[in-house]
């Protein structure tokens, strides 16, 4: 049973609520719009959202004609992250000498993703051959994991960056098996 | 040793032990796993997850089911209707599971699923960790007597054949780097199919029309002797298209140098099929015509067909109306294969025999799924068409060539013994990232020898070529071993990495008669794998493992028997525990297998380092297994007979040979 009090704070609850909602749904990255190709693909990965804004992102996802071009799309997206995440690496490896460990680990899974996994996966997709691109997608996926899980005792300095490049390259590996 | 009759596995009624299946999975050779997540973050989320449920609803619903399709693949896994058992190269979202302390456990208790998904022991101080691979266990993988390259990436067989005294074998290589890419085609002979020499590349990407990649294709050996080799090219544009390229000089028994036709390409893209749906040239057949013919798969929206072309030349193709055939649903048909088998077994057939006495096979590799399906048929030369003998097991949804990992498959005819041989790609189960730390990756098949099954006449049997058995040095021989319900007995060898072993099973026939009938639907990939305990199974060996079991490979049978009293078998592998690493495949798969009156449980097993190739009931029903222990390696791999059914006692013979290394190496002096 409900009192008029009650009622009121509900009703405020699910108009801020809706309005939030609203609100996040409908603010992509620089107001552009995603298209039915980009949400149907994105759709089937699992991160809606993160594959939705980092296609419309990107000055070809709008105009994408076909889920190839989203797909590689998606590789250079991984291979941004990537590159930061390594670089970061480099510079904590000289400011952070304590975590040497985890951080020698964590420049080899980066240096796996940049020099083996990207490069397989942009030549796969291109050339049609999709599952190698999976493949590239899902060992970048892992290979940030492996970096994160390596901080075992201690707080990892990575975790935003490994998370992205993960969740991305498990979105890339997705969109890619789309093409098969 | 220790006891050998206590039970070494876990009650299949306890429901700690249930594997939980699936949550972390490795999917030809990357990984997926459970993601780490702490109560306090788990708590916010929850919180956070009430208010935005109450959003989601009033947004009218939103498609939360943000994790990948996992392909359904029903069916019973039996070669009858549709066997398939693995999830297609699908990913499973990982739920967020903790991952807190777990103690180290002997196997004899029972299993937390996190441990099973672990692989049972822990590591260190027992937080979870990546796993410490060392450059001992990585250099342990690389096998003795299966053909590899020295270093670096390997996929698809192409144009295998025998010319002048020699076995060639090409395939498709990455000269580069431990991952697919950049793709050439490495080179290879022997004398045996066995000890292979290392030839220079054959073909790289240096025309326009492959620069893309020189992808996969096949050897045709015209009457007069002369081979053309037709093969796929990814152009400047990533069109695919296939070229000719035939020896530079025919009398060079090592055919190290290639021409590539300079009309190239010789076939482009059909209206109506996609340029990126055009590969896989197979080996030509003579028709009634007197023109060579060629099969080429590719899809239209989700068939996969196979599309045919008529040659005089091998320059100028001929398009027919209509495919060989096609199948809904399967997806693209990949690296085809279209050959005789004749009905009476013996022999193989030329790739142009027809005629009575002979029935047709039409293979294809599934893109969606990464496994190799065949099915036998009918050929009807004049229409162009090929139709199954039974249609519920056609192509791509019935019998596969092996339930374990096995792809890109191609036979040739071997003219010199009369025998169709089967190569197939073996890929790897371990993390690229392992791959491309040890420097290499993936290996090729023992060849098989491929027959029609003239007691069944509806499968064909698959059997390591008998050059094989030259590489057999010392031997032993156990007979008549007793394993009773539950017993652990080992198998006592001088080395256990580099095996040949064939083995019969009987189980305890009064025990069969008393056993109860049972309804049980069986499959090995929704099984507990070794640990599923039922009256008349499952028994076998335990491949790769060692002394205290803390890692095994279970290679096994397990039969049901089912109303009036029929007996059904099924042949499985498990990895749940093959290796304490926990970035390497840990499924269980198999298939039904058929166990004719009078025949025994027959097994032969390859045992080569990381690679498991097993062989049930002469060849009916095979799998190919890659297998990567830390501790089951070089002088502490064991082999143990099991038996963890409850009822039958089972009793076992084997012949165990050591294996001797090929010596696979660079052609001297070339």
């Amino acid at each position: 049973m409900t009192t008029p009090k009650f009622a009121n704070l509900t009703a405020a609850f699910i108009s801020i609520s809706i309005s939030i909602f609203l609100f996040l749904s409908s603010s992509p990255a620089d107001g552009a719009t995603a298209t039915s190709l980009i949400t149907g693909t994105c759709k089937q990965t699992p991160d809606f959202n993160l594959c939705v804004s980092t296609l419309t992102a990107d000055p070809r996802g709008p105009k994408a004609a076909g889920v190839q071009t989203l797909a590689l799309i998606i590789i250079d997206a991984v291979k941004a992250k990537a590159t930061t995440a390594y670089a970061d690496i480099k510079r904590l490896l000289k400011t952070a000498p304590e975590l040497e460990g985890p951080l020698k680990s964590c420049a080899q899974q980066y240096n796996v993703i940049l020099t083996a996994e990207i490069p397989e996966a942009e030549e796969a997709v291109s050339g049609g051959v999709a599952k190698f691109g999976e493949d590239g997608m899902r060992g970048s996926a892992s290979d940030a994991d492996l970096c994160e899980d390596g901080f075992v005792k201690v707080k990892s300095p990575l975790t935003v960056e490994n998370k992205v490049v993960s969740g991305l390259a498990a979105v890339g590996a997705a969109v890619i098996r789309q093409l098969e | 040793m220790g006891d050998h009759n206590q039970p070494f596995l876990p009650v299949s009624g306890d429901p700690e032990c249930a594997p939980v299946l699936g949550d972390d999975v490795v999917v030809d050779g990357a990984l997926h796993r459970p993601q780490p997540g702490s109560t306090k973050s788990k708590l916010l989320l929850a919180v956070f997850s009430g208010i935005f449920v109450v959003c989601l609803i009033l947004a009218g619903g939103y498609d939360k089911s943000g994790v990948v399709k996992v392909a359904q693949l029903g069916g019973v896994d039996e070669l009858g209707v549709g066997p398939i058992e693995m999830p297609a190269g699908s990913t499973i979202v990982r739920p967020a599971v903790s991952r807190g302390k777990s103690a180290g456990v002997s196997e004899k208790a029972n299993f937390s699923p996190e441990q099973l998904l672990g692989g049972g022991e822990v590591i260190g101080d027992g937080l979870t960790e990546d796993f410490p691979w060392n450059n001992s266990m990585l250099s342990w993988q690389r096998t003795a007597f299966h053909f590899q390259p020295e270093k670096n990436w390997m996929n698809d067989p192409n144009g295998p054949l025998f010319y002048k005294g020699w076995y060639h074998f090409f395939y498709q290589y990455n000269p580069n780097a431990a991952v697919w890419g950049d793709i050439v085609w490495g080179h290879a002979v022997s004398r045996d199919m066995i000890h292979w020499l290392h030839l220079p590349l054959a073909m790289v990407a240096d025309q326009w029309y492959d620069v893309q990649g020189v992808w996969t294709g096949s050897a045709t050996i015209l009457p007069d002797g002369k081979v053309m080799m037709l093969y796929t090219g990814s152009t400047n544009e990533s069109v695919q298209v296939q070229n000719l390229a035939y020896p530079a000089n025919h009398d060079d028994p090592l055919l190290l140098d290639w021409v590539k036709h300079p009309g190239n390409p010789v076939l482009v893209p059909p209206p109506g099929i996609h340029h990126k749906d055009f590969r896989d040239p197979t080996t030509a057949w003579k028709t009634s015509e007197g023109k060579w013919r060629i099969t080429i798969g590719s899809k239209v929206n989700k068939t996969g067909i196979a599309l045919i072309y008529d040659t005089e030349d091998f320059i100028n193709f001929e398009l027919k109306e209509g495919f060989l055939h096609g199948v809904p649903g399967t997806g693209m048909w990949e690296c085809v294969d279209f050959y005789p088998v004749a009905v009476a077994g013996g022999n193989g057939l030329d790739t142009s025999v027809n005629g009575a006495g002979v029935r047709h096979v039409v293979k294809a590799s599934l893109d969606d799924d990464r496994h190799d399906y065949y099915a036998i048929g009918t050929y009807d030369e004049e229409a162009g068409k090929w139709y199954p003998d039974n249609p519920a097991i056609d192509v791509g949804i019935g019998i596969r060539y092996d339930y374990g990992i096995f792809y890109a498959s191609k036979t040739f005819f071997d003219q010199s013994k009369q025998r169709r041989v089967l190569w197939g790609w073996i890929g790897e189960w371990d993390s690229e990232a392992a791959d491309v730390r040890k420097g290499w990756a993936s290996l090729q098949g023992m060849p098989r020898t491929v027959v029609l099954d003239t007691k069944t006449g509806s499968n064909l049997l698959q059997w390591p070529v008998v050059e094989s058995e030259s590489l057999r040095l010392r031997s032993k021989e156990f007979k008549n071993v007793v394993a009773k319900p539950g017993a652990v007995v080992p198998i006592k060898l001088e080395a256990a990495t580099q095996l040949d072993i064939v083995a019969e099973f009987e189980l305890d026939k009064e025990a069969v008669e008393r056993a109860v009938e049972s309804d049980e639907e069986f499959k090995c990939s929704s099984s507990k794998g070794a640990a599923h305990r039922g009256a008349l199974g499952p028994f076998g060996l335990l491949v790769l493992s060692e002394e205290t079991l803390s890692e095994q490979t279970p290679v096994y049978f397990y039969v049901v028997k089912g109303k009036n009293a029929t007996l059904r078998t099924y042949f499985c592998a498990d990895q749940s525990r093959s290796s304490l690493a926990n970035d390497v495949n840990k499924q269980i798969y198999g298939s039904y297998v058929p166990v004719l009156t009078g025949e025994k449980f027959a097994v032969r097993m390859l045992v080569d380092h990381s690679i498991i190739e097993s062989f049930a009931q002469g060849g009916r029903s095979v799998i190919t297994s890659r297998v990567y222990p830390t501790k089951a390696i070089y002088g502490a791999a064991r082999l143990f007979l099991f038996n963890n059914g409850t009822e039958a006692g089972v009793t076992a013979s084997l012949k165990v040979w050591q294996m001797n290394s090929a010596f696979i190496r660079p052609f001297p002096n070339l």
